[in-house]
């Protein structure tokens, strides 16, 4: 009798025991699915090999201390490496937004051209009458000649693009549009791209207020006047929403 | 009946800490980001057109802060916003309640209010429009409000030298990144 219930008690604990392997098991699966899809998401991207280095070279704007738009020239350059981005220092220094933009920008040109750039390495050069370039919003340019690179065609030289680019390919915000679209006019550009979400080239505070019983509510905001290319410039201004909008209006 | 030995009672044991935390996996997975309690808005009624100032629909978010970031988390969902170095700087130095030897512009505008009797009530992040998001900062002085239009930086800034509250829209922290 008590060997029967010693039996019964063995089989209910290695019963338990089972039971709880199978758990584990099935724990074990659901991380190892949810790993290997991780990893199947970097493998989409294919590599390419390269003739030589590439370099192609793109007018861009900015904004002096003075406010005034100037001029640069931003020289992109693929090569065979190691997945390195790398902004050259030799002639300008550049701040961290202006480095984070880099690295943002060859991302988000591998993925618009389908590239793996763990065997190349990207190199942006900018020249500028300025010391020090900060800001992001050389971002969309070095993401454009990159783009161009990895596809290996030609982008059209009349157009100049300004804005951050995002992460998943969308322009972000860009400022002074107005300065920066002479400077570009100056440097014999016919059309300038901009953020969608630029949307004028001033903004206006607007100020409402409710009344309650005495008691008052207002709201500050700051409208703008919407882009039409035509403030005694001679450039048109277009607005693009992300690098693919703004790469089918680069290629020739 | 055949007593219970210690590797029988360990082998228990272990099974019920892996199915409790397997529970604690589920549980935390699907944890719902809790409601703050809503500030006082003594000034105004209920019912009128404010809903401004209503938190449904918002998360309170911790803030947290390192060179050109901020990282905005409630509960196990965080949304990281890429900021100038100088605002970063800023917000550091409020979070921690340090001027420097020279007050920056955020300890400007907090003597300035501070000396006006303007009361900062809260900051919302309400909308991200390709990448960038638009925050709300309320004051209040006696029985107005004032809602200014503000980079989330800025209004973060200014708040944290208050201690007030940073909310944001619960779509916008979902679109963000799990944490825990």
């Amino acid at each position: 009798m008590k060997k029967a219930e010693d039996r019964g008690s063995k089989a209910v604990l290695f019963g338990i025991f089972l039971v709880s392997l199978l758990i584990i098991f099935g724990f074990g699966v659901f991380v190892g699915i949810d790993f290997s899809f991780n990893q199947e998401e970097n493998n989409n991207l294919g590599k390419i090999n390269l003739l030589g280095d590439k370099e192609t070279k793109i007018n861009i704007v900015a904004v002096d201390d003075n406010g005034n738009g100037v001029s640069g020239l931003l020289t992109t350059q693929v090569r065979e490496g190691t997945g390195l981005v790398l902004v050259n220092i030799n002639d300008v220094l550049a701040d961290y937004n202006t480095q984070f933009s880099a690295r943002t920008a060859a991302s988000v040109a591998g993925a618009y051209a389908g590239v793996d750039l763990s065997n190349l390495d990207v190199i942006y050069s900018i020249e500028t009458p300025a010391q020090l370039i900060s800001g992001p919003s050389a971002g969309s340019a070095m993401a454009v000649t990159t783009a161009s690179l990895l596809q290996d065609k030609e982008i059209n030289p009349n157009i100049v693009i300004t804005g951050s680019v995002l992460e998943n390919g969308d322009l972000g915000g860009a400022g002074a549009v107005i300065e920066k679209a002479k400077a570009a006019q100056e440097a014999g550009a016919t059309l300038f791209l901009v953020p969608n979400n630029v949307e004028g080239l001033s903004y206006q505070e607007e100020k409402s207020c409710e009344h309650y019983d005495g008691n008052e509510y207002c709201r500050v905001t700051y409208k703008a006047s919407k882009i039409n290319g035509e403030e005694n410039l001679d450039i048109k201004i277009k607005q693009v929403g992300n690098i693919n909008e703004a790469m089918e209006i680069f290629y020739l | 009946m055949r007593r219970l030995n210690f590797l029988d009672l360990a082998l228990v044991v272990l099974i019920a800490l892996i199915f409790a935390g397997l529970f604690d996996i589920s549980f935390s997975n699907n944890k719902t980001i809790a409601e703050e309690e809503p500030i006082e808005v003594s000034l105004l009624e209920e019912g009128t057109a404010l809903g401004d100032l209503s938190l449904e629909g918002y998360s309170g978010v911790e803030v947290s802060v390192n060179p050109g970031l901020i990282q905005l988390t409630s509960e196990c969902r965080a949304i990281i916003l890429n900021i100038n170095q100088d605002t970063s700087y800023s917000i550091k130095k409020g979070l921690d309640g340090d001027v420097d030897f020279r007050p920056l512009t955020h300890d400007t505008i907090k003597s300035i209010l501070e000396n006006y009797g303007i009361e900062v009530m809260m900051v919302k992040i309400y909308d991200l429009k390709t990448g960038t998001y638009f925050a709300d900062l309320f004051l209040k002085k006696d029985n107005k409000i004032l809602n200014l239009d503000t980079r989330p930086s800025d209004a973060i800034s200014i708040a944290v030298r208050f201690d007030k509250p940073i909310y944001i829209r619960n779509d916008l922290l979902e679109a963000g990144t799990e944490v825990c």
